[in-house]
This record gives C-alpha cells, sequence and structure tokens, in this order.
C-alpha cells in the first residue's frame, strides 16, 4: 500500500500530501478518532472530519507541507467540533455518566492530601524550550493519549476546542463541579506524564 | 489549612474561574510553604499554553523549527 522506495512518489508526496494515501489515512484515522471522542456520535463525527477535508481542500495548493496541511485540516475540524456541540447545548445532551466519571488517580496523593514522595511535581525550570522540540510533542500526544475517555473528552474540550467551562457543561449535561474534578484530574496525570517521559528523561540524559 | 490535594484543585479551578479572595488567601499561605505545589501552578498554566500551541501546530516532525 505504501510506496516508500519510490523516490518520484516521495517527491511528489513532499509538495503535495494529499498524494501520499498513507499519509491521508493517518490523519484521516487521528481526526475521526478525536471527532468521535468530542461528540459522542461516529456518524457526525464522520460528517465533520469530512467536511474538514473538504474545506481544506480549497487551499491545498498552497502548503508548504504535510505540518501545514495537518494544521490546517486540524483547524478546521475544531471549529466544525466547536460549532456542533455549541449547538448540541440546544438538546438534551449526550447521556449524563459523570457521576464518577473516571478513577481517581492513584499515587499523587498521601491520604492527608500531601503529594507522595513520587509524584510531588519537580521544578522544570522553564520549559518553553521545549515547544520547539519535535520530540517533546511526541511524548505530548502519547501523553494525550494516555488520559482516560471522559478525562481526555472534556480537557481537550476545553483546551483544544478551546470551550469555555459553561459552555461544556451545557454540551455535555455535567455540572461545573463535576467538569472542575475532570480538568483536576486530566491536569494531574498529564503534567505527571510529561514530568515522568520527558522532563525527568531530559535531565538524566545531558 | 489547606493540603496538597485541595490546592492543586484550586489551582486548577483557577483556570476556570476567578478564585475568591478567601481562596486565593488559603492557597497564597499553602503555596509559601510548598515548592511542588509552585511547581505545580507554574506547569499548569504551561500546559495550558502547550495545548494551544498544539491545536495550532499539532505536532509533526516536519515542523519548520524557525517558526
Amino acid at each position: 500500500m505504501t510506496n516508500q522506495s519510490d523516490p518520484d512518489a516521495a517527491s511528489a508526496s513532499a509538495a503535495n500530501p494529499l498524494h501520499d494515501p498513507q499519509f491521508v489515512e493517518d490523519l484521516r484515522r487521528r481526526m475521526v478518532r478525536f471527532a468521535t471522542l468530542q461528540l459522542s456520535d461516529p456518524s457526525l463525527a464522520e460528517d465533520a472530519v469530512q467536511e474538514a477535508f473538504i474545506g481544506a481542500l480549497r487551499g491545498s495548493g498552497s502548503f508548504a507541507g504535510r505540518a501545514a496541511y495537518r494544521s490546517w485540516v486540524f483547524g478546521i475540524l475544531r471549529h466544525k467540533i466547536a460549532d456542533q456541540l455549541r449547538t448540541q447545548t440546544r438538546y438534551a445532551a449526550a447521556p449524563v455518566e459523570d457521576a464518577e466519571p473516571d478513577p481517581v488517580p492513584e499515587g499523587f496523593f498521601e491520604p492527608d492530601g500531601h503529594w507522595t514522595k513520587e509524584a510531588a511535581p519537580a521544578d522544570w525550570g522553564d520549559p518553553h524550550a521545549s515547544l520547539q522540540d519535535d520530540q517533546f510533542w511526541r511524548v505530548f500526544e502519547a501523553c494525550l493519549d494516555h488520559l482516560p475517555g471522559q478525562q481526555a473528552r472534556l480537557f481537550m474540550m476545553r483546551e483544544f476546542v478551546e470551550l469555555e467551562s459553561p459552555e461544556i457543561c451545557r454540551a455535555v449535561g455535567i455540572s461545573t463541579s463535576n467538569l472542575n474534578v475532570s480538568l483536576h484530574r486530566a491536569r494531574l496525570r498529564l503534567r505527571g506524564c510529561l514530568e515522568q517521559h520527558w522532563f525527568d528523561e531530559e535531565e538524566a540524559s545531558p | 489549612m489547606m493540603n496538597c490535594r485541595e490546592a492543586t484543585q484550586k489551582m486548577s479551578e483557577e483556570l476556570e474561574r476567578p478564585l475568591t479572595l478567601g481562596e486565593q488567601t488559603s492557597l497564597k499561605v499553602h503555596l509559601v510553604v510548598c515548592p511542588p505545589c509552585r511547581s505545580f501552578r507554574q506547569q499548569a498554566a504551561f500546559l495550558r499554553e502547550s495545548m494551544r500551541a498544539y491545536a495550532r501546530t499539532p505536532g509533526d516532525a516536519e515542523r519548520d523549527p524557525s517558526q
């Protein structure tokens, strides 16, 4: 299915990312997964992804490469999902199942509420240089992928789709305090994952 | 006295709504004596910043490093 040994195909796909079926399929799969998680409706998700690709076609000649294309098409999808979720507030939202959304992260705190020795955040110094590091983004993505379902969904709604808290509560049908609990847990997990797999490693290897 | 679990909860909520004066005071008092929670606060802000950057340029090996 892939054509990686063919230099012509390689240069063609460098020029136009849509000429690389593997790239398109990977991207599409990632988008469908994300849209399905956000919308809790596979057919709405497929539609949104379809529309995002169609929307992106209009500008596909002007992309510097895959990264630019990927940002562009994901950006369109993000807006479609935001619009869809905002509309969803008018209907009875997806089934409410947030009484105890995800397990309380274990090992973060002692019973008295203080950090456990393993989980206590270290000083990352100035982490901003990592934003320029491609390897950092791979770790970041992997850490996002490891968030439990409902936490991932709400955290991405808040920080990636960039809905405001009240919009999320309306769209999903949860209380503010439940949302806050999930966001707290997601932040604990995500920073823990980044520390373990990135900021600690960095220190370990000079 | 606020413990670390409560303090991190407040620091997470701080990204969602303005804390009340009472909450701000309790949090400040805790942070004075708790370096790990001070790190958490910086890191929670960094997470938000990273997510915004990620939303605009999802991780990709072909990103232009000059940007």
